[in-house]
């Protein structure tokens, strides 16, 4: 099985922001670079949601700043590897708002917050069909 | 040439680049001749219909081709289109557009300018949490429900009973008896099933109250007593959420919205203490006009909607006050106080607080009681407590224990009526209006006085049913 290996000072980083964030969703970029059937994150960039209402259930990433991201990225020889987001008092599995905008190939980490204090995180990826997700392994370094 | 610039997850389909090179003199031209080298990414940008799908963004440079010409925007030589997946998620159910059943169920509102689709999608997105299922609950659940709020929350502890049915018109008579969060959640879905309706059967607390809040757009306050109103107050005012306030009393009522984070001002800085207790009758013992919580139960219905939708100016800042006798409206303004300890600018309450005790209600309960069991126990075995009924003639007219009637506003006045050395039981309706009275007769040295626990009103629930009961 595949596994997303994050070293754990960045896995720390996305709970401190997941709960900063709390009660409302956050999200983030992981970039780093593929090898073999793993992918190593090796940077997250913070993004803003740019969600006016509801930003308690949802986010939206700017499409601007992230085509920058992907733009510096590639010049970098580095990949943006996916996104992770908190789940405020919900678990960490993906919601059919999650499957309606998935994409293939990124990984999604969703990170619980319950009652402000990091709790589960898991990863996803989109099924090929596009109907479902697998979960993907993270490992901390 | 143009240079498209391709995300991640289409980059295994031109063979890994980042960038390829197409042409084209518009983007409908690039996106074509990219789609002819890599039909992949094609079928990935383009819908059937041959226009980009919703969840891709093409930019020109900086900016989105939506906001300039679309397909046709004119690309110039050595320009860089960029093609951006839309990242979005979040916990919950689908963003969900409407179903054309919905459309055709909102389509008066849906030709609203002010509303439109967008409007009506963020109704069905919205959430608010009604504190209380009672007269002011009942038609601000109807309408919110039949106007496509998609999650409305119903906090109440109470069972319908029939003294409700005169105003709190979400109830039927066959409802009479059961939980007040059943039926009235019964009766939403049967008005509009795409509501999805949470309830919360109990009392609302300090214990319970950000929990269950936590997880909504608003708090609508239709709250009947002093220390739910404050605890729903510094809920909203923690969580930052607004808060639409109403109360009634008797014909008249009062609306506002609460909301600090929008400069105005919070319940607290309009009335930083509350009343002491039994000072102002609730609607069981002072009565009310059962259309008055229907206006004012709207008014905050309203105002709800308009939060939701984001159009039109709100009651922040100001109070309105409804007379229906005189059948007036007035407005008072309303400012933040700076020194609120809640919402002010160096607030002293971080955390929620003990709301009876806040009330003097605790202070209350120290008072001596009796129940209507042990009185009518001692009733019975001839040693009959003089009884002293401070509920108003009309009331006595309808039922009384044959006490010795003195209304409350009498009682500074007739209290010498009075043996202070003989013992004595005082009743009112349900307890609020005696416990007043006795807690005068104590300070003018009574020593023998008791409160009757739940008033007449347990009397008739508890010993006998066969009298009249209001």
């Amino acid at each position: 099985m595949s596994a997303i290996i994050v070293p754990a000072s960045l896995l720390r980083d996305i709970e401190s922001h997941c709960e900063a964030g709390y009660p409302e969703e956050v999200v983030g970029v992981m970039i780093g670079r593929e090898t073999g059937s793993d992918r190593v994150v090796t940077e997250l960039i913070r993004l803003e949601n740019m969600r006016v209402e509801n930003r308690q259930r949802r986010y939206t990433v700017d499409p601007l700043q992230l085509a920058k991201i992907e733009r510096d990225t590639a010049a970098r020889n580095l990949l943006v590897l996916g996104f992770y987001h908190s789940h405020p008092d919900h678990p960490a599995e993906p919601s059919p708002t999650d499957l309606e905008w998935a994409w293939p190939f990124y990984s999604y980490i969703i990170q619980s917050v319950q009652q402000r204090s990091a709790a589960v995180k898991r990863s996803w990826r989109l099924a090929d069909d596009e109907k479902s997700f697998w979960e993907e392994e993270i490992r901390e370094s | 040439m143009i240079h498209v610039q391709i995300p991640t997850p289409l980059r295994r389909y031109a063979g890994g680049s980042a960038s390829v090179d197409v042409s084209g003199s518009t983007v409908g031209e690039a996106i074509a001749s990219l789609a002819a080298a890599y039909p992949e990414i094609g079928k990935n940008i383009l819908g059937p219909d041959g226009k980009p799908r919703n969840f891709v963004n093409i930019y020109l440079g900086d900016e989105d081709i939506r906001y300039l010409m679309g397909l046709d925007t004119v690309t110039p030589d050595d320009s860089t289109l960029l093609i951006v997946p839309s990242i979005a998620g979040g916990a919950g159910a689908p963003s969900g557009k409407l179903t054309p059943d919905e459309m055709k169920r909102y389509s008066r509102h849906i030709i609203l300018p002010e509303v439109g689709v967008e409007g009506q999608e963020k109704l069905k997105h919205g959430s608010v949490l009604l504190i209380g299922a009672g007269g002011l609950g009942s038609p601000l659940a109807l309408y919110l429900a039949a106007a496509g709020v998609g999650r409305i929350g119903i906090s109440d502890f109470d069972v319908v009973d029939y003294s409700n049915l005169q105003r709190q018109v979400i109830h039927g008579t066959s409802d009479v008896g059961k939980k007040k969060t059943e039926s009235a959640k019964a009766r939403i879905e049967s008005i509009n099933p795409f509501t999805k309706v949470e309830i919360f059967e109990g009392e609302f607390t300090s214990k319970n109250a950000m929990g269950i809040a936590k997880n909504f757009d608003i708090i609508i306050d239709g709250t009947d007593n002093f220390p739910t109103r404050y605890l729903a107050n510094d809920v909203s005012v923690l969580l930052k959420k607004p808060n639409v306030y109403g109360s009634i009393f008797r014909f008249e009522g009062q609306a506002s919205v609460f909301d600090p984070t929008k400069g105005g001002p919070c319940y607290r800085c309009l009335y930083p203490e509350p009343p002491p207790p039994g000072m102002v009758p609730s609607c069981a013992e002072g009565g009310v006009l059962g259309i008055l919580p229907g206006i004012v139960g709207l008014i905050q219905a309203t105002e709800a909607i308009k939060i939701l939708l984001g159009q039109g100016d709100l009651l922040i800042g100001r109070l309105l006050l409804f007379d229906a006798l005189g059948m007036k409206f007035r407005e008072l303004k309303l400012r933040r106080n700076p020194k609120c300890p809640l919402c002010g600018d160096n607030p002293t309450i971080h955390e929620l607080i003990d709301y009876q005790n806040f009330c003097g209600i605790s202070a209350q309960a120290d008072l001596p009681v009796i129940s209507v069991e042990d009185l009518k126990a001692r009733i019975d075995r001839g040693e009959k407590p003089f009884l002293v009924d401070v509920r108003e003639q009309f009331e006595y007219d309808i039922c009384n224990l044959d006490g010795k009637l003195i209304p409350l506003g009498q009682i500074p006045q007739r209290y010498a009526e009075l043996d202070p050395n003989q013992e004595i039981v005082v009743h009112c309706k349900m307890g609020g209006r005696s416990a007043k009275a006795v807690e005068f007769l104590k300070e003018h040295g009574f020593k023998h006085v008791r409160n009757l626990e739940g008033g007449i009103n347990a009397w008739w629930s508890r010993i006998d049913k066969g009298m009249s009961s209001y």
